[in-house]
């Protein structure tokens, strides 16, 4: 079986109304009208950008349709699937492995705003957000947040609208903050977007937001999913029991860039952490929570910012064939195994520990630039995915907040 | 070139969770089942006394028909498959010719093949007893079992086997150059020009179909083929490829009762 990815649409059919489920792979093949090279790379990511910290997992894709049929019109156009409007259509797309294993790789909604008809090409080009791009689209009504909530609670009525309950699902249980404090200006968020509230909100309690695969909203720490033992094994070209599934080590990095021992939140406060600053020299970040006005409380959050993100912790980007990444979601944890390459010396063997004899074995030839041992432990932070070439870019840093965690026990 | 066999990819792969253990050296025996060329299991303390013995286990119960012990040094060795106990291959047919079971008493090659009966097992067992070189310690490189998906039974043309040695070129400020040789895949190229061989036709289709790698064996066991021998083409040479590229289906010279044209590109993969 070969694989593949299969792109399924389902539209409203009247206000904050889907209908029932359409199964448009058989009735109409959605993938035969997706033109090669019609999908741009699905991204899925933590944080904002290499030089920020932030709380996002916000992707987006273009999707060209060939519309030769009418199918992706205007509901005005009896031909077309969306009989009540393209806006907000939701938009699945699974990857199917060699042995037929399926795996949701991005859901999302058409953004109808940015929706282009080519009538020369007959080509639609359908702008689909992830599901928490809603987040755009809903404002923070006055009294959503009251003085003296905590962060959770703020978090939870800001996202228990109708608007996105329509289209995600919330339960208190999963909103889980790093740092919950009380706010000291809950009209702070009046009239904000939810996704503005919730970047203060997210940025504050050292926290972020994931949608997982069954539209379900959480809210929690950047710890990764399993602390102990890696969910997904990654092995470089010189694994010498052929195991090799990494393509490309692209970006490899100190995290300099993403270190910041030296935090001020507003401007009546500031703390440096003492012990890193004279190592890495003075990397600060000013941070805005005007909600927040208590000193203490701004000490408490700039202390979980420089814990999590004062020490600097490698990165880098590797590339695989998406069917083994098929499983990895956000925050899993990761071994890698990437060890220099070895070749024997001509008319000779390679020595191995235990085995060889001194005096007779010859070292061999050890090339490669830097190699990675399978017990430091990684975290994803960023998931890029190209249907056209079926290769998957997984960011992952190091995990660990200081210079001798992050590793498997 | 006649004769080139393909198989499938091996049952016993490290990377698809068969397992091996081996009576010494075992921290090297997963090495057998790696398709690694630089690596290899390795006895320790080991002498012509000493039986070793290395037992594979697949990661499923599946059938096979094909055995290769690629790069070794036995001289005395059998091989049994697990059915219900250790059992004997029937109608074997090696490279040394009919056998009663895999039951060596002399080997002096430095590979083995094997076709039998096809059987249906998840464990196999190699017993070592004695090396060509007396008291040497045992070693093995790679171990396969596998089907044969077909041998060609004409001449497809080719350009030879390509080895690349994946190199890292640079030019230092002297103008001398800095060349570093990674590791070395091999590349096969077959044309089939105005070919006259239905089975082969067939089974090059076949091939250019197929989603798993599969291993091409150049020797493909037939030594007196050849009057001089050379890297790619020795019996230890089997590789693991896969196709790359269109499948073009044409006639020579567009008359459908001539030869075939077909090309096909093997590049080796992991």
């Amino acid at each position: 079986m070969t694989q593949r990815y299969e792109i399924l649409v389902t539209p409203l059919v009247r206000q904050d109304v889907y209908g029932s489920a359409i199964d448009v792979t058989k009735d109409i093949d959605i993938t035969d009208l997706v033109s090669r090279g019609g999908i741009a790379n699905l991204i899925r990511q933590v944080d904002d950008g290499d030089f920020d910290i932030g709380v996002y997992t916000f992707g987006h894709i273009n999707l060209r349709c060939i519309n030769y049929a009418g199918k992706f019109s205007e509901p005005q156009d009896y031909r077309s699937i969306f009989r009540y409007k393209r806006d907000l259509a939701k938009v699945d797309i699974n990857f199917f492995d060699v042995d037929g294993n399926e795996g949701l790789r991005f859901r999302g909604l058409v953004n109808d705003e940015s929706t282009r008809d080519d009538f020369n090409s007959k080509i639609v080009t359908l702008r689909v957000l992830s599901l928490d791009s809603v987040f755009r689209k809903t404002i923070v009504t006055g009294g959503t947040v009251a003085t003296n909530n905590l962060f959770s609670t703020a978090v939870f009525n800001i996202l228990n609208v109708t608007p996105i309950t329509t289209i995600l699902n919330l339960d208190v249980a999963n909103i889980n903050l790093d740092v919950d404090l009380q706010i000291d200006d809950g009209e702070f968020f009046t009239n904000l977007t939810v996704k503005d509230a919730l970047g203060f909100l997210m940025l504050a309690s050292n926290s972020i937001l994931i949608v997982d695969s069954n539209d379900n909203i959480f809210v929690r720490n950047r710890l990764e999913n399993d602390v102990d033992n890696p969910q997904h094994l990654f092995f470089g070209s010189g694994d010498p029991d052929g195991r090799e599934n990494i393509l490309r080590v692209l970006e490899y990095n100190t995290g300099f860039h993403r270190a910041f021992n030296s935090i001020n939140i507003g401007s009546d406060f500031g703390t440096v952490n003492t012990v890193y600053q004279p190592i890495y020299g003075g990397s600060q970040k000013n941070l805005d929570i005007p909600f927040i006005t208590d000193l203490t409380k701004k000490q408490q959050i700039a202390d979980k910012v420089i814990e999590e993100f004062g020490f600097p912790k490698t990165e880098m980007i590797l590339e695989t064939q998406s069917q083994h990444a098929r499983q990895v979601e956000l925050l899993d944890s990761i071994s890698i195994d990437y060890p220099k390459q070895v070749t024997p010396h001509p008319g000779s063997k390679l020595p191995f520990f235990g085995q060889a004899i001194a005096g007779i074995a010859i070292a061999p030839f050890v090339s490669g630039g830097f190699s990675i041992k399978p017990q430091f432990k990684w975290k994803v932070i960023a998931i890029s995915e190209n249907p056209d070439k079926m290769l998957t870019a997984i960011k992952v840093r190091r995990a660990g907040k200081g210079p001798s965690d992050g590793v498997f026990a | 070139m006649a004769g080139l066999k393909f198989f499938d990819k091996s049952k016993a792969l490290f990377k698809d969770l068969a397992t091996v253990v081996a009576s010494t050296g075992n921290d090297t025996s997963k090495h057998v089942l790696s398709m690694k060329r630089d690596f290899f299991w390795e006895s320790v303390g080991s002498d012509d006394i000493t039986t070793e013995t290395i037992t594979i286990s697949l990661p499923a119960t599946q059938a096979i028909s094909r055995l290769f012990l690629v790069t070794h040094n036995f001289k005395k060795y059998q091989i049994k498959y697990e059915d219900s106990g250790l059992q004997d291959f029937t109608n074997v047919v090696g490279l040394e010719g009919s056998l009663s079971g895999i039951d060596a008493s002399g080997y002096a090659l430095n590979t083995s093949y094997y076709t039998f009966d096809s059987v249906t097992t998840d464990e196999i067992v190699i017993t070592v007893d004695t090396t060509q070189v007396v008291d040497a310690e045992k070693n093995l490189t790679i171990f396969i079992v596998t089907n044969e998906l077909g041998s060609f039974v004409g001449y497809p043309g080719n350009r030879g086997i390509i080895f690349d040695p994946n190199e890292k070129i640079a030019t230092g400020i002297s103008g001398l150059g800095s060349i570093i040789k990674g590791v070395e895949s091999i590349e096969i190229d077959l044309n089939l020009s105005a070919y006259p061989n239905q089975a082969d036709i067939t089974l090059v289709d076949t091939l250019l179909a197929r989603v798993d790698p599969f291993l091409v064996w150049p020797n493909a066991g037939l030594l007196s083929q050849f009057k001089l021998i050379q890297k790619g083409w020795k019996l230890q040479d089997i590789y693991q490829v896969q196709t790359v590229g269109d499948n073009i289906s044409g006639f020579h010279k567009n008359i459908y009762t001539s030869g075939v044209n077909k090309r096909i590109s093997l590049l080796e993969v992991s």
